[in-house]
C-alpha cells in the first residue's frame, strides 16, 4: 500500500528536475536462460487442460523456445495419471474425456524431459472460487502517462460465504463492438463513365476480443471479513474504440492458496519497477515446480488448481456522460482522406489511379443522379483492419434485456 | 615588513581607503605633510617597498605573490605623501589601504566601495578624532572591522598576564589553566577551539560548551587560541599555580562563506581518527540543490561516506547501514533527519553551528549505533543584540530570530517552511497535478547562564511532513525533541555535564480510495534519553571523561484501524514494545609524552526488551517460518523478555613523527540495540524502527583504522590518508518479498547477516586564504552474506555479496574561491562507482506477458556517476544605514547536465521486456536564493 504512493515520489524528482527522462539503456549482462519454464492450471470443468513448457531467453533475444517431446503428466492424488499429447510444440493437451479436477483433491504435474531431466510441482488442492458478487464500473479520471485519461474503471467484489478462500487472481476477457467510418458497400469493376460495381458486403461492424495478460491479484487478508470490495479490474479508456459502441468484459475469478498468491504478487512487484529506490528491491519469485534431481535448479512458473467463476458485464456507449468525448482522431484522418472524383472523360483513368495507390471505393455522391465517386482508404472502409472480426460472438447481446 | 598573511588571518584591522583618481587628495592618520622623492625606473615593486621602507618611516605589508610580477616607472619630485600614493596607485595597479597602526597595505585587483562623508577631506579635526571620522566614513559596518578592539585586542595579546597565586609558584612544576573561550560579538561558546602552546608543543580542545583546561609548566609562557573561522588569540603569561584564562575570539574580518572545515592542524594533534568538523559556513557556501544548504548533504563530499543516490534520504559511513548513525542534536536522538523523502535534510542550516562526523575513533561517551556519529549543535541566540535573519528561495522560506532576553538569557528561535505546494499547480503532468508536499521545522534554543560556572541550555524541535501524491493516501511524518542540559563547572579540575532528553518518531497514512477500504496506518518511536557526562583532568598526563546514559525506548511499532464505519478494514496492532538501553563508560587521554598520546575507552552497554509482550517460539529456531510457530510465550507488564550486554572497548593512539605529521591507530567496538527495518534501496519515511528482541540480535560492530595526518604549515594544507576494516555481525537482510510494515512474526522474514567493508581515504584541504576547498578520494567496499547455511531462500548461497551502498571509487573536489570580499565562488565536483543493483539474468513467457527473472542479489552495476554543481554568492553592500543585510546565493547544480543513471531498471511494456534508465536531474538546474538579516 505504501509502495503505490511511493512511486509518485519518483515523478515528484522529475517534476521538480526538468530535466529528468527516462530512457532506454543497453546492458550487457551475462546471464542464466534456458531455464524450465511451465504455465498451466487444472480445473473443475471437463478438459482438456493445457500445460505450456518452454524455456527463458536471454535479454536480447526477441524467441523464446519451447520444449518439445517431453512427457507431461497430470496426476490426481490416489487416483489417475494422465499423460498429455503434444499438441503444437511445446503446448501439451489432456483429453477431453481424461482426467478432470474435482474441488478438495489434490494434483500434482510431473514433466520428464527429453534429456531425462524430472520436474514435478507440489501437490496442489483444488479451490473452489466463490461466486463473483458483482462486476462493476464507475466512470472515472485516471492518469495515464502524462495525462488524465477518462473512461470506466471496472472493479469487482467477492466474498467466499464459506471463509476458505482469502487470495484470488482476476483475469478478463474484453470484446467490443465498433465500425468502420466509411465501410465500402461497392467494389469497382469497370466502367468508363458509367460505373459498374458490385457489392462488396462491405464489413461496416466489428468486433474484437482480448485477453488480459496483466497479473491481478487480490487478497481480502486485511479485511474484516473475505469480503472483497471495489477491487480494481482494469481500466476502459476513452482514447480507445472500446467505447465507441458497446463493450463486454468477462472477469475470471480463480481461488488461490497463499503460496501461488505470494507468487504471483512477487512477479508483479518485481516487474513494475519504475526505476524508483523507493522500489520494494527485486527478488528471486520461485513456483512450486522443481527438478527432483537439483532441488536448486530455478523452474519458473506456477502449477495451480482451482475452479473459475466467471461474470460478465456489458456497457453501452450511452452510459458515457453527455459531455464526453470519444477518441475522434480516427474520424478526423478519414474525413481528410477523402477523395472525390467527378465523373468525367478521365473518369476511370482516375479511379484506376487511386485504386493503384491503395484507395478503396466508398460510395457516390451527386443529388441527382452519380455526379462522381468517392475513395477512401482500407482502414477506414474495413473494421476488420483494425483487429475485429465481422461475426459477433457467440455470448454477445446486442441489447441489455 | 610583515608577511601580507596576517591579514588575511584577520589579526590586522584594517581601515580601508582606495587611492584612485576620484581622490587626488587624502590624508594618512599619522603623517600631515611628508614629502616624498623618487626616480624609479622598471624596477621591481619589492624593490621599490624597500627603498621607500628605508628612505622614509613608512611600513608596507602586502602578500608576496600579489606583488612580486611587478615593476615601476614612476619618477616624483617632493611630492606631498597622499598625492604620491594616488600617482604611484595609479602606475602600478596597486592599491593602498591605511592600517591603523600606520602601515601601508597593498592589495592588488581590490575594488571596494569608497563613498565618504563630504567633509573627510576636509581635514578639520585632529589626528586622535580621525579614527571616530573614519569609522563614520568608511561604508563598511564597523563590527565588522573591530578597528577599536582590535587595537584592544593587540594591546592585550601583548601584556604579560599573571596567572594563579604567586606563592605557590615553586609548589609543582606544572598548573592547570582552564577557563572559557567564547564568540566576542555572540557571546557564544566557541566548541573545539584549540589552545596551544608551540614549545613544548602541547595543545586541548574546547568541549561543548567552550570550556578547556589544560596543564601547563609554571613558566613564563605563550599561549595560542584558534578556532574555524576565527581570528586567532593569543595570551602572554606568567603562571603560577592553577587559573582561570576566559578568552573572547572574534569571528574573521572578512566575514564570507568561506570553507572551513576543522581547525587547521587539529588533525594532526588530535586523537582521533575519521573525525571532520563542519562549521555552517562550510555548509553553506557549498552550492546547493534548490538554494537549501543541507548539512547531511554536505558530508557526502567526505571520504568515507556514501548514499544509494542523488536526492536519497539516509547516508553510508564506510559501508554501514544508514540506520547505523548516530544523529543527535544537541545530545538528543534524530530518528528521521530528512524532509521530503531525503531531498532536504531535516536541520535549518540557520539554526545550526556546526556538525561533527565520526567515522571511527569514537570516544566511549558515544553509543547505541554502529557506524558512525553526527553530532549536530545548534546555534545558541545571540547575547548581545536582537537579530532577525531569514532566506527565501524558491521551494522554502525561512526565519531566524534570536536575542538577549537579559543578560544571562539568550534565545534563538528558527522557523522554516515550503510553499512549493504552487510548483505542483503549474505541472504538465496530469497525475500531480491535485498531488501536494510540504514540510516545516521549528528550532528553539534558551540559554540560561547565572554564573560562569552554569549554564542551562533548553532546545526543543519540531518537524512535519505531508505528502498527497497520488491523491488517495495522506503521508505525514513528525519529528520531536526537547532537551534540557546543564553544564557545570565543579572546579579547574572537573566539569560535568547533565542533560535529560525526549526524542520521537512519527508517521501516520490516511488511505482514503473508497470509504469501504479507508484506513488510518500509524507508528511512533520515542525515547527519553538520561545522560551524566564528565571530565576530570588528572594530573598533567591523564583527561578522564566518564559518564552515564539511560535510555527509556517506547514504541507502537504498527496500527492499522478503519477509517469509517463502512470500511471493511480489518483493525489491527502490533503490541507496544518497550526497552531500556543503559550504559556507563570511562575513558582516559593519556600523554605519554609530547609525541605519544594514548586513549582508551570502555563502555559497558546493556539492553533489556520489557514486557508486556509476546514471543513466537518456532519448531527451528534457526529456520523461522509461519508455517513453523509451535507456541507462544507471555510476558507481564515490566518483565525483561530479553536482555543484551556487552562491553565496547574503544581505543586510539597518535605518534607525532614530527610538529606536522602524526601517525594514528585506533580500535572500535560498538553496539546497537534498534535496527531500521526497510527492504527498499533508499530508506523511506515509513521505514520502522524496531528493538532488539529474543530473535533480533543487537548489532555489533569492530572497526580498525589508522592513518597519517600530515600539515603544510607554509600552504596551510592539511593531507591525511586513513585507512580502515569493519566488521558488523547481526545486521538485518529481508528474505525476497519481506512485508516489514505491520508484521507481527517480523522474525520470519528478516535475516541475521554479517557485513564487512574496508577502504581507504585521502583528504587534500586547504583552510586558509582565498582559494580553500578540499579533495577527497574513497575507495571503499561493502559486503554483506546471509549467514544461514541451508535453506530454500539463502541469499546469494551465503558467499559475500555487494551492499546496496557498495560505491568502490568515489571522488569529491570542493573548491571556493573569494573574488573579493562580497563575491564568493564555489564549486563541487563529484565522481562515483555506479551502485550495485539486481538485475535480471533471464527472462521468460507466462499468462501471455514476458516477466524478468532475478536471481543473486546486486550482481550488477548502473553506470558512474559525475557532477559538477556551482554557486556565486554575492553579498549585498555594507552600508551602516540600511533596513537589511541581504546577499544573493546563485547556484546551478549539474553544470554539465549529464544524464546521471539513478537507476537502471527492467519493466515488461507490450509483452517485450525493455531496459531502461532513470535520470532524475538530467539539466543543470538553476537556483537563486536572497538571504537578509536585520
Amino acid at each position: 500500500m505504501t509502495n503505490k504512493s511511493i512511486k509518485w515520489v519518483v515523478i515528484i524528482f522529475l517534476v521538480i528536475a526538468p530535466g529528468s527522462c527516462i530512457e532506454p539503456f543497453d546492458t550487457e549482462v551475462a546471464g542464466i536462460e534456458n531455464l524450465v519454464v511451465v504455465e498451466g492450471r487444472i480445473t473443475d470443468q471437463p478438459g482438456p487442460y493445457r500445460i505450456d513448457l518452454s524455456r527463458s531467453a536471454s535479454l536480447d533475444d526477441s524467441t523464446f523456445k519451447n520444449i518439445r517431446n517431453a512427457l507431461v503428466y497430470i496426476e490426481e492424488e490416489n487416483g489417475v495419471k494422465e499423460l498429455l499429447t503434444e499438441i503444437s510444440p511445446g503446448a501439451y493437451f489432456s483429453s477431453e474425456s481424461g482426467i478432470r479436477g474435482q474441488v478438495g483433491k489434490n494434483y500434482q504435474l510431473t514433466i520428464q524431459l527429453d534429456g531425462g531431466n524430472q520436474y514435478e510441482s507440489e501437490w496442489v488442492q483444488l479451490k473452489r472460487s466463490p461466486e463473483i458478487d458483482s462486476v462493476y464500473s464507475s466512470f472515472e479520471e485516471k492518469p495515464v502517462d502524462n495525462d488524465f485519461e477518462s473512461g470506466f474503471q471496472i472493479y469487482v467484489d467477492s466474498e467466499d460465504p464459506t471463509e476458505n478462500v482469502r487470495f484470488y487472481k482476476y483475469e478478463w476477457i474484453e470484446t467490443w463492438k465498433y465500425f468502420a467510418v466509411f465501410p465500402a458497400f461497392f467494389n469497382y469493376i469497370g466502367g468508363d463513365t458509367g460505373i459498374e460495381t458490385e457489392p462488396s458486403g462491405g464489413s461496416r461492424f466489428c468486433w474484437q476480443t482480448d485477453t488480459s495478460n496483466v497479473i491481478n491479484v487480490g487478497s481480502s487478508l486485511n479485511n474484516t471479513t473475505t469480503r472483497i470490495s471495489q477491487h480494481p479490474v482494469t481500466f476502459v479508456s476513452t482514447e480507445s474504440n472500446m467505447l465507441v459502441l458497446r463493450y463486454s468484459i468477462l472477469v475470471r475469478q480463480l481461488a488461490l492458496d497463499e503460496a501461488e498468491f505470494e507468487f504471483w504478487e512477487g512477479l508483479a512487484e518485481t516487474n513494475s519497477d519504475n526505476g524508483s529506490i523507493f522500489d520494494k528491491q527485486p527478488q528471486v519469485v520461485n513456483g512450486n515446480i522443481k527438478n527432483v534431481g537439483n532441488p536448486n535448479e530455478p523452474v519458473l512458473g506456477f502449477f495451480g488448481a482451482s475452479t473459475v467463476s466467471e461474470k460478465r458485464i456489458y456497457i453501452n456507449r450511452s452510459a458515457l456522460p453527455d459531455e464526453v468525448f470519444l477518441d475522434r482522431s480516427l474520424l478526423v484522418k478519414c474525413l481528410n482522406e477523402l477523395d472525390s472524383i467527378p465523373r468525367d472523360e478521365n473518369f476511370k483513368a482516375n479511379v484506376l489511379q487511386q485504386i493503384s495507390v491503395g484507395k478503396v471505393f466508398f460510395d457516390f455522391y451527386g443529388i441527382i443522379g452519380i455526379a462522381g465517386a468517392v475513395l477512401t482508404t482500407p482502414d477506414c472502409s474495413d473494421c476488420t483492419l483494425q483487429g475485429g472480426v465481422i461475426t459477433p460472438p457467440d455470448f454477445w447481446l446486442e441489447t441489455d434485456d | 615588513m610583515r608577511d601580507f598573511e596576517l591579514f588575511d588571518r584577520g589579526i590586522l584591522q584594517v581601515i580601508m581607503i582606495t587611492l584612485t583618481g576620484l581622490f587626488p587628495s587624502f590624508t594618512m592618520a599619522q603623517s600631515d605633510q611628508s614629502f616624498i622623492s623618487c626616480d624609479y625606473k622598471n624596477l621591481a615593486l619589492t624593490e621599490v617597498i624597500k627603498d621607500l621602507e628605508n628612505t622614509y618611516p613608512l611600513k608596507f605589508m602586502y602578500r608576496a605573490g600579489d606583488i612580486d610580477s611587478i615593476f615601476v616607472t614612476y619618477q616624483s619630485q617632493k611630492v606631498p605623501e597622499k598625492q604620491f600614493f594616488a600617482e604611484f596607485s595609479k602606475a602600478t595597479g596597486i592599491t593602498f589601504f591605511v592600517h591603523h597602526s600606520g602601515n601601508i597595505v597593498l592589495l592588488r585587483n581590490f575594488n571596494i566601495s569608497n563613498r565618504f562623508p563630504d567633509n573627510f577631506f576636509e581635514g578639520g579635526g585632529s589626528s586622535d578624532s580621525l579614527t571616530t571620522q573614519i569609522q563614520n566614513a568608511i561604508p563598511f559596518k564597523m563590527e565588522e572591522f573591530q578597528y577599536l578592539e582590535g587595537q584592544e585586542q593587540e594591546d592585550i595579546e601583548q601584556q604579560l598576564i599573571e596567572v594563579g597565586d604567586i606563592t605557590q609558584r615553586f609548589q609543582g612544576e606544572n598548573a592547570i589553566v582552564s577557563g572559557y573561550v567564547t564568540d566576542a560579538v555572540t557571546g557564544a561558546p566557541v566548541v573545539g577551539a584549540s589552545i596551544f602552546i608551540k614549545n613544548p608543543v602541547k595543545g586541548v580542545f574546547t568541549n561543548q560548551f567552550g570550556y578547556y583546561s589544560i596543564e601547563l609548566p609554571k613558566t613564563e609562557l605563550e599561549i595560542f587560541f584558534s578556532s574555524v573561522g576565527m581570528m586567532e588569540s593569543k595570551r602572554r603569561m606568567l603562571l603560577y599555580s592553577d587559573g582561570k584564562v576566559d578568552i573572547e575570539l572574534r569571528a574573521e574580518v572578512v566575514r564570507m562563506k568561506e570553507v572551513v572545515v576543522f581547525g587547521e592542524r587539529s588533525n594532526v594533534d588530535n586523537l582521533k581518527t575519521g573525525n571532520v568538523k563542519l562549521d555552517i559556513s562550510t555548509i553553506k557556501a557549498i552550492p546547493a540543490i534548490l538554494g537549501e544548504p543541507d548539512v547531511l548533504k554536505i558530508t557526502l563530499s567526505l571520504p568515507g561516506v556514501q548514499s544509494v543516490g542523488e536526492g536519497a534520504s539516509g547516508f553510508n559511513v564506510r559501508g554501514g547501514a544508514t540506520d547505523q548513525n548516530l544523529i543527535l542534536l544537541n545530545d538528543a536522538i534524530i530518528y528521521n533527519p530528512n524532509h521530503l523523502f531525503g531531498f532536504f535534510s531535516a536541520f535549518n542550516p540557520d539554526a545550526v553551528s556546526s556538525a561533527e562526523l565520526y567515522k571511527s575513533g569514537i570516544q566511549a561517551n558515544y553509543g547505541g549505533r554502529i557506524s558512525s556519529v553526527l553530532d549536530v549543535s545548534l546555534r545558541d541566540g545571540n547575547r548581545k543584540k536582537f537579530v532577525a535573519s531569514g532566506g527565501i528561495s524558491p521551494v522554502t522560506g525561512k526565519l531566524t530570530l534570536e536575542g538577549p532576553l537579559n543578560e544571562k538569557i539568550s534565545y534563538l528561535v528558527g522557523l522554516r517552511s515550503t510553499y512549493s505546494d504552487w510548483l505542483f499547480s503549474l505541472l504538465q503532468d496530469a497525475s500531480l497535478r491535485n498531488s501536494s508536499a510540504s514540510f516545516g521545522d521549528a528550532v528553539m534554543k534558551v540559554n540560561f547562564e547565572p554564573n560562569p560556572e552554569n549554564k542551562l541550555t533548553f532546545s526543543a524541535y519540531h518537524s512535519r511532513d505531508k505528502s498527497r501524491l497520488n491523491s488517495d493516501s495522506t503521508n505525514r511524518y513528525f519529528n520531536n525533541m526537547v532537551s534540557l542540559q546543564w553544564r557545570h563547572q565543579y572546579n579547574s579540575r572537573l566539569y560535568g555535564l547533565v542533560s535529560a532528553s525526549y526524542s520521537g518518531y512519527n508517521y501516520e497514512i490516511d488511505f482514503d480510495q473508497s470509504p469501504e477500504n479507508a484506513f488510518d496506518l500509524k507508528y511512533r518511536i520515542g525515547n527519553s534519553n538520561f545522560k551524566g557526562d564528565f571530565g576530570y583532568t588528572l594530573g598533567a598526563k591523564h583527561n578522564l571523561h566518564f559518564g552515564i546514559n539511560a535510555l527509556h525506548y517506547q514504541l507502537d511499532p504498527g496500527e492499522i484501524a478503519p477509517k469509517s464505519a463502512s470500511s471493511i478494514v480489518n483493525a489491527d496492532r502490533l503490541d507496544s514494545e518497550q526497552g531500556i538501553e543503559s550504559a556507563i563508560y570511562i575513558g582516559d587521554e593519556f600523554e605519554y609524552s609530547p609525541r605519544l598520546s594514548l586513549y582508551g575507552g570502555l563502555r559497558l552497554s546493556a539492553f533489556t526488551l520489557l514486557g508486556p509482550g509476546n514471543v513466537l517460539n518456532y519448531q527451528d529456531e534457526l529456520s523461522r517460518e509461519i508455517t513453523s510457530i509451535r507456541d507462544t510465550t507471555m510476558f507481564s507488564g515490566g518483565e525483561a523478555i530479553k536482555s543484551y550486554w556487552g562491553p565496547e572497548y574503544r581505543f586510539s593512539m597518535r605518534y607525532k613523527i614530527n610538529n606536522n605529521l602524526s601517525f594514528k591507530l585506533s580500535v572500535d567496538r560498538t553496539r546497537q540495540y534498534v535496527h531500521q527495518l526497510t527492504n527498499t534501496t533508499a530508506i523511506l519515511p515509513t521505514d520502522t524502527w524496531r528493538l532488539s528482541n529474543t530473535y533480533i540480535k543487537p548489532q555489533v560492530g569492530t572497526q580498525y583504522s589508522g592513518g597519517l595526518y600530515q600539515f603544510f604549515e607554509k600552504r596551510g594544507i592539511e593531507v591525511s590518508v586513513e585507512g580502515y576494516y569493519k566488521e558488523i555481525d547481526n545486521i538485518l537482510e529481508y528474505k525476497d518479498g519481506a512485508d516489514l510494515i505491520l508484521n507481527g512474526a517480523l522474525e520470519t522474514d528478516v535475516i541475521s547477516a554479517k557485513g564487512q567493508s574496508y577502504g581507504a581515504e585521502l583528504l587534500v584541504r586547504k583552510n586558509k586564504g582565498i582559494f580553500t576547498g578540499w579533495l577527497s578520494y574513497t575507495y571503499s567496499r561493502s559486503f554483506v552474506k546471509d549467514t544461514r547455511k541451508t535453506g530454500r531462500d539463502i541469499i546469494n548461497n551465503s558467499e559475500f555479496f555487494p551492499a546496496n551502498f557498495d560505491k568502490p571509487h568515489n571522488l569529491s573536489v570542493v573548491a571556493n574561491y573569494k573574488i573579493n570580499r562580497r563575491v564568493n565562488l564555489s564549486s563541487n565536483f563529484t565522481y562515483s562507482t555506479g551502485r550495485p543493483i539486481t538485475f535480471p539474468v533471464t527472462k521468460y513467457q507466462l499468462d501471455r506477458n514476458v516477466y524478468a527473472y532475478f536471481s543473486e542479489r546486486n550482481q550488477f552495476r548502473i553506470p558512474d556517476n559525475i557532477r559538477l554543481d556551482i554557486g556565486i554568492n554575492l553579498e549585498g553592500n555594507h552600508k551602516v544605514k540600511k533596513l537589511a543585510h541581504g546577499s544573493w546565493t546563485l547556484s546551478v547544480y549539474n553544470v554539465f547536465g549529464r544524464k546521471n543513471a539513478f537507476s537502471v531498471f527492467s519493466s515488461s511494456v507490450d509483452g517485450e521486456l525493455k531496459v531502461f534508465k532513470l535520470s532524475i536531474f538530467g539539466n543543470p538546474i538553476p537556483t537563486i536564493t536572497y538571504n537578509f538579516q536585520f
